[in-house]
């Protein structure tokens, strides 16, 4: 859309009138332009995408692959974190059945309440 | 050789023999296709097990590198590894983006080497390395979310002897 020019600056601008027009029509074609050159390499960037993507795709699953063939640490891993995991649990046994524990003291209560002293 | 972008596969058998057959056919995995299935919920979930152990059979994943995509409007407890969409416009815009015409010469060197990586891809063994990768994470996921656990009781255990002892003092 076309802005409005106030009165007072239409006095100055007059003779002015065919260069403006000429001005509004280059940026009309300058953009229809830009407009067909998007269109142009549309095709060309996607592709140039699509194989940035494969490539990321296939060095991801031949690197998996590979490191599990030959430098798999899972299974290491896998067993300390076995190790540290009966570790914790004996300590957290140790813990409940200490004497005057807390647990024990509540299974004592729920005991109790079950069969009640006479 | 065409531009990997969205296809409609129809298919009116969905046996899991001529699924493999069709899919072959139609080089399933080197392009990106969705399928349409009109058919009630039961026998829609029925349908997309039987594509899933198609594709398997024929060694493409339903993901990688292409989507292979069902559309139903059926209401499904469907959780495996094909994408289920109820239109055709949720699909993935990506794919969906540009209108198909004739290649230039640098297009096609392009889509050459697309194609290229494409069966590089195929030719390796996706489903065994990528169940592979799921088991053996997925167990030491689970060894770990065991010791937060025990390290969760055993800090609001001693928390709570510390409370009992401050208790005795008073």
């Amino acid at each position: 859309m076309s802005k409005k020019i106030p009165n007072k600056l239409k006095n100055d601008l007059t003779g002015f009138e065919d260069v403006l027009d000429l001005v509004g029509d280059k940026r009309k074609l300058g953009g229809q332009r830009e407009e067909k050159i998007g269109k142009e390499y549309d095709i060309q960037s996607y592709l140039e995408q699509e194989k940035k993507r494969l490539d990321k795709i296939y060095s991801f699953l031949k690197a998996v692959n590979d490191i599990f063939i030959n430098y798999s640490q899972i299974n290491p891993l896998i067993k300390k974190s076995q190790s540290e995991v009966e570790e914790k649990t004996k300590i957290l046994v140790e813990r409940l059945y200490m004497k005057n524990s807390t647990f024990l003291k509540n299974m004592e209560q729920i005991y109790d309440s079950f069969f009640p002293k006479n | 050789m065409k531009l990997p972008l969205f296809d409609e596969l129809k298919i009116k058998n969905f046996e899991v023999e001529s699924l493999c057959d069709r899919f072959k056919r139609s080089k399933v995995g080197e392009s990106p296709y969705f399928i349409e299935i009109d058919h009630a919920d039961d026998s829609a979930e029925i349908i997309i097990s039987n594509i899933e152990k198609a594709l398997r059979t024929i060694g493409v994943h339903p993901s990688i590198p292409y989507p292979t995509v069902v559309i139903t409007k059926a209401n499904l407890n469907y959780g495996g590894g094909v994408q289920v969409f109820k239109n055709s416009e949720h699909i993935t815009k990506y794919f969906n983006s540009l209108k198909s015409r004739r290649l230039k010469g640098k297009e096609i060197g392009l889509l050459n080497k697309v194609d290229a990586l494409v069966q590089k891809i195929i030719n390796l063994d996706t489903y065994k390395i990528l169940d592979n990768f799921n088991q053996k994470i997925g167990n030491q996921r689970q060894l770990t979310r065991n010791i937060q656990l025990v390290e969760k009781i055993d800090r609001a255990i001693a928390q709570t002897r510390e409370e009992d002892d401050e208790d005795t003092y008073e």
